[in-house]
């Protein structure tokens, strides 16, 4: 997921961050993004 | 003169039932004790105001027309709703308006309890400590430098100074028992389903449990009897458990670096200690922990973006900063996601059900170290290692018990595990193991 379609995912939804929220919010999605790919990965 | 918060609820109970003190002069006996505390440790958040008033009404009540718990008291985290009383859910962002009574608060009520007020709780039971939120943040009764562990923060540093015996939480991924293993004090998270949840405002409802906190085993026990009457959870506190299998996890967590020696050595000397008293404690294994805080996050994160969506988008800078990052990450996650994570509970579940076929209890670290400090936090996020969110995820019951101190004298807790509806033998266990540690009579 890049920043871009993470602010896509929040427009849509109503939702328009700060610069710096949006940031620090999406290294975290990103995180937890992998944590169920893994998840995912480990079920298959 | 008799300190009255000291002593246990069904001691207290027996008093005002034979006089010997007053429904009025109990709630007294607490607004004593949180005048003279609350400044320093800043659990209670609202009191109500009609304590003395409710308070008159029982002792004007004649003894045999009173409920069985008529006059004792307890506190509510500030995320369950009390009638005439605010839920601010520790946010800026939460709407105000009337409301009825939790349906946990109702049934407290119902056996005669009173509501001394309001407990601190992290951002919407989600994250902490912060500064931003309506009230800072609880502080650690055994040093009021160090965090109290959350969400049920105030919850936590009420019981564990004395304020009053007893505190309803609510634990989604361990807060009631990781607080009351950071503040010294006996935390029950119920078999999830079992304690009704209406008028708790939801973090994610399908890990979210409600249940008391408390000084001891059979004050908690005592509390969830009145919660889901019936139940009796009391019903084999003071039994022995000589000839009960208790499943040790040890290898769940000893290897792990973030394990604190000082906790390796008590969950030993623990395990050690209810041998002594006739239990046979059996090695077991676990699956990796890693995956399951992971499936348990995934489904954490997704609920709790449902539930805030609208309210980020309408009032984005109400919340605060950690509350509101924390919040937009579940948009990443697909229903699949979340189905994958909850296909890992499951499994999970069967396989807790298949250790207590043979087991009365597991017994594992409740977190894996003290509280950490307030300035810890100062720079940096801290992750608080914890062994707690795979049993919201599988649904079992579990209890925190005391069960030693690091040389600093800073609280440990272990947590026994149980079998679904098995509240009855966890109370049982944890009683006997508080008896002989002696470990819950130390008060901060």
């Amino acid at each position: 997921m890049t920043l871009e379609s993470f602010t896509k995912l929040l427009r849509d939804a109503g939702i328009e961050p700060p610069a710096a929220d949006l940031a620090a919010a999406y290294a975290a999605a990103c995180r937890l993004a992998e944590q169920a790919a893994k998840l995912k990965e480990a079920q298959q | 003169m008799t300190d009255w918060l000291t002593q246990p609820l069904h001691a207290q109970a027996k008093a005002l039932a034979q006089g010997e003190i007053s429904a009025l002069e109990l709630a007294e006996a607490h607004l004593a004790k949180i005048d003279a505390r609350n400044g320093d440790l800043r659990a209670v958040v609202h009191l109500n105001d009609k304590l003395r008033a409710q308070a008159q009404a029982v002792d004007a009540t004649p003894l045999e027309d009173r409920a069985p718990l008529a006059g004792l008291c307890f506190g509510v985290k500030d995320i369950l709703d009390v009638a005439g009383q605010p839920t601010l859910c520790g946010s800026h962002a939460h709407p105000q308006g009337e409301h009825s009574d939790a349906a946990t608060v109702a049934a407290l009520r119902r056996a005669g309890m009173l509501a001394l007020g309001k407990l601190a709780t992290y951002e919407y039971a989600l994250t902490g400590p912060a500064y931003d939120q309506p009230y800072r943040p609880a502080r650690n009764p055994w040093n009021l430098a160090h965090i109290t562990g959350g969400s049920s923060s105030g919850s936590a540093a009420a019981v564990s100074g004395g304020l009053m015996r007893v505190a309803l939480g609510t634990d989604t991924g361990g807060s009631i028992r990781a607080p009351s293993a950071y503040c010294g004090i006996i935390g029950l998270k119920p078999t999830a389903g079992l304690v009704p949840d209406a008028g708790c405002f939801p973090l994610s409802p399908s890990l979210d449990v409600v249940g008391p906190m408390a000084a001891t085993v059979a004050d908690a026990a005592l509390v969830l009897d009145a919660l889901v009457p019936g139940h009796n959870a009391s019903a084999e506190i003071g039994q022995e458990i000589s000839g009960l299998t208790i499943g040790y996890a040890r290898d769940w967590f000893a290897e792990d670096p973030a394990a604190d020696p000082a906790l390796i050595a008590a969950m030993d000397e623990t395990a050690g200690l209810l041998s002594q008293l006739g239990a046979r404690i059996e090695l077991i294994d676990l699956p990796a922990y890693q995956p399951l805080e992971d499936a348990a996050t995934v489904i954490l994160q997704a609920e709790a973006y449902a539930i805030h969506r609208d309210g980020l988008a309408q009032r984005f800078n109400a919340y605060g900063v950690d509350a509101r990052r924390n919040l937009l990450t579940g948009a990443v996650l697909t229903p699949e996601d979340v189905e994958v994570a909850r296909a890992v509970g499951r499994g999970f579940a069967d396989l807790v059900d298949q250790r207590l076929a043979h087991c009365a209890a597991l017994l594992a670290p409740t977190t894996l170290g003290p509280a950490p400090a307030f300035s810890d936090f100062a720079n940096r996020p801290v992750w608080t290692a914890m062994r707690t969110m795979p049993f919201n995820l599988s649904g079992h019951p579990s209890i925190s018990v005391p069960c030693g101190f690091t040389p600093r004298d800073l609280p440990l807790g272990a947590q026994f595990i149980g079998k679904k509806k098995g509240e009855r033998t966890l109370c049982r266990i944890a009683h006997a193991l508080e008896q002989a540690s002696l470990y819950t009579a130390r008060r901060a």
